[in-house]
């Protein structure tokens, strides 16, 4: 379901040449694609996150407790995948950012990026399955920020795009539980200690609220 | 106190002579501390062949470093100390406590070779959970840091180390004689150690540069989790030659947006001589609950390498699809044909040591 637009106070900041054109010398092609939606109307946008076997969920800001992948990233430790679908934006150099904050002592995990938003050709363009450089890289563990264990607990997740140029904003805010993912398809090629068991058991090490960075998991 | 007693003598000759035409480079030179003050440890005279990248790993034992120079090696070692110098050419130099074993072992020898992107020694989540020691990211680089008084990073005697050292020798950097690094521990005794210092490394591995998306940034905010404030007394950031903005930030821990400019304890505008700012000009209070946020701003160029091997890697190393390929810089160590985005935060007193990724 598509959540809400939030024309929210909050403003992704600007980052070293976010809303800058490209150097005239520098050669890149410029980004191609095309706008989404209306400009002229507010922008709307869904909370999506990576599940697994590559599937995009799409979060409800009505429902609670909607479960999360917690996946091994190339750096080790778990990450979420927080992206968008929106439209009626310039679909690049978009400001994305995404949180995770513990509702019981509201500290949060938070994470920004530039990216360009893939069209899907109906109208919305959004973050790319197949990239996860297109979504927000949520580093929610080790745990050494939470109060609470960091999966199987009810947090707060929030994503928020800014459009570059316009400084125009959104963001989507859902209740989500982590859960430790036994996907084992973002584990670096080769990792013979990568399978499903040992994935859920690492994540529940390294996401509970007691982990001391280094201690064996094992 | 050990500073106001000991002064290291430091001869930079080779980075004077530099340019120096015919000139013999002098060697470099870091006296090690006397017997009972510390220890040394030093890196191979290291040629690097042109177009080539070496990262090493050298693997040491508190106990045995402690009682090559005169110190109790039953008893920890309170790191009051770093001094750090290193031939150009050196990219980092990075000291982290040993802690799981992925694919680098001590087991596997003292010293452990790596070129070219291909070896244990590049692989970073080898090390995923190895907190920091110290490090320093001037290739022309030295370090000379005496800690707050009182403050010490208390290595244990059980533990190992592992100092990992990367040359460049292509055309982002050079590496024109044979690398070398040195690096002195000194120690303050156990009856003086009122902090104990803690570190925090974060790294963003999932970063990408491209053609069409040419000015990225990737920001983070790292929690440090104390229930008392903490000082910040060291910081530098790290990140290739498409790098051209690297802030620091104190951060309140509980918001999403970027920290004013007024917030910013730490910037590098240049990538390969990043400051490393710390104490007594660093010394920033973080409230309780509070961490650090920091940012790494990009702007890419044609690759030295060319485009088809940007793209070549990210299908092999990200199975990206052929029609996703935009000549993109990607996480990775070769300075040639990829990108970091890491920062090295020293604080006390320490919570933990820190990993944010």
């Amino acid at each position: 379901m598509r959540a809400a637009v939030v024309a929210v106070g909050i403003v992704l900041c600007g980052c070293p040449g976010g809303d800058d054109e490209p150097p005239p010398d520098a050669g890149p092609p410029p980004c191609a694609l095309p706008v989404v939606g209306d400009p002229a109307d507010d922008i709307e946008i869904e909370l999506v996150v990576l599940g697994d076997g590559g599937a995009l969920d799409t979060l409800d800001e009505a429902s609670p407790m909607q479960a999360v992948s917690l996946f091994k990233p190339p750096q080790g430790g778990r990450v979420i995948f927080a992206g968008v679908r929106a439209r009626n934006l310039d679909p690049c150099g978009v400001q994305l950012g995404g949180g995770l904050r513990d509702i019981a002592s509201d500290k949060i995990v938070p994470e920004m990026r530039t990216v360009n938003l893939e069209p899907d050709g109906q109208g919305w363009a959004g973050s790319d399955p197949a990239d996860i450089t297109t979504f927000s890289n949520i580093a929610v563990c080790p745990n050494q920020w939470s109060d609470r264990d960091a999966f199987e607990l009810p947090y707060e997740l929030s994503v928020a795009v800014r459009e570059r140029g316009t400084g125009r904003t959104a963001q989507s805010v859902v209740t989500a539980v982590p859960r430790c993912s036994a996907d084992v398809s973002h584990c670096e090629q080769g990792d013979a200690a990568c399978t499903p068991e040992q994935l859920v058991a690492d994540c529940e090490c390294i996401c509970d609220v007691d982990y001391v960075l280094g201690m064996n998991c094992r | 106190m050990l500073r106001s007693i000991f002064r290291a003598t430091l001869f930079f000759a080779a980075i004077a002579a530099a340019g120096c035409g015919d000139d013999e480079p002098e060697p470099l030179v870091l006296e090690p501390p006397p017997p009972g003050e510390g220890f040394q440890i030093a890196t191979n005279d290291t040629v690097v062949p042109a177009g080539h990248e070496y990262q090493d790993c050298y693997f040491y034992k508190i106990s045995d470093l402690a009682a090559s120079n005169g110190l109790d090696p039953t008893q920890p070692v309170n790191l009051h100390r770093i001094q750090i110098a290193q031939k150009q050419g050196s990219h980092h130099y990075n000291i982290f406590r040993v802690r799981t074993i992925v694919g680098l072992d001590p087991a596997n020898g003292a010293f452990q070779h790596a070129e070219d992107g291909q070896g244990e020694c590049f692989k970073s989540p080898n090390w995923a959970d190895w907190p920091l020691i110290a490090n320093n990211q001037n290739d022309l680089g030295q370090l000379d840091w005496t800690f707050p008084d009182g403050v010490a990073n208390i290595l244990q005697p059980d533990e190992w180390i592992m100092a990992q050292i990367h040359y460049v020798n292509a055309s982002t950097q050079v590496t024109p004689e044979a690398g070398k690094v040195y690096a002195n521990f000194w120690t303050m005794p156990a009856d003086q150690v009122q902090h104990e210092m803690g570190t925090l490394f974060a790294t963003k591995q999932s970063i990408r540069i491209c053609q069409s998306n040419p000015t990225p940034s990737f920001d983070a905010g790292c929690n440090i989790n104390a229930t008392e404030p903490v000082h910040i007394i060291g910081a530098n950031g790290h990140f290739h030659s498409r790098g051209t903005q690297f802030d620091i930030f104190t951060w309140d821990g509980e918001s999403m947006l970027r920290p004013d400019d007024s917030d910013r304890f730490y910037q590098s505008l240049s990538w390969d001589h990043p400051p490393m700012a710390h104490s007594p000009e660093l010394d920033v209070e973080i409230a309780d609950g509070g961490g650090v946020w920091y940012t790494c701003g990009y702007e890419w160029t044609p690759p030295p390498v060319g485009c088809e091997a940007l793209n070549t890697r990210d299908q092999t190393v990200y199975m990206t699809p052929e029609d996703q390929l935009d000549c993109c810089y990607t996480f990775g160590g070769v300075v040639e044909s990829s990108e970091h985005c890491n920062i090295f935060v020293y604080y006390y007193p320490k919570v933990d040591d820190i990993a944010c990724f």
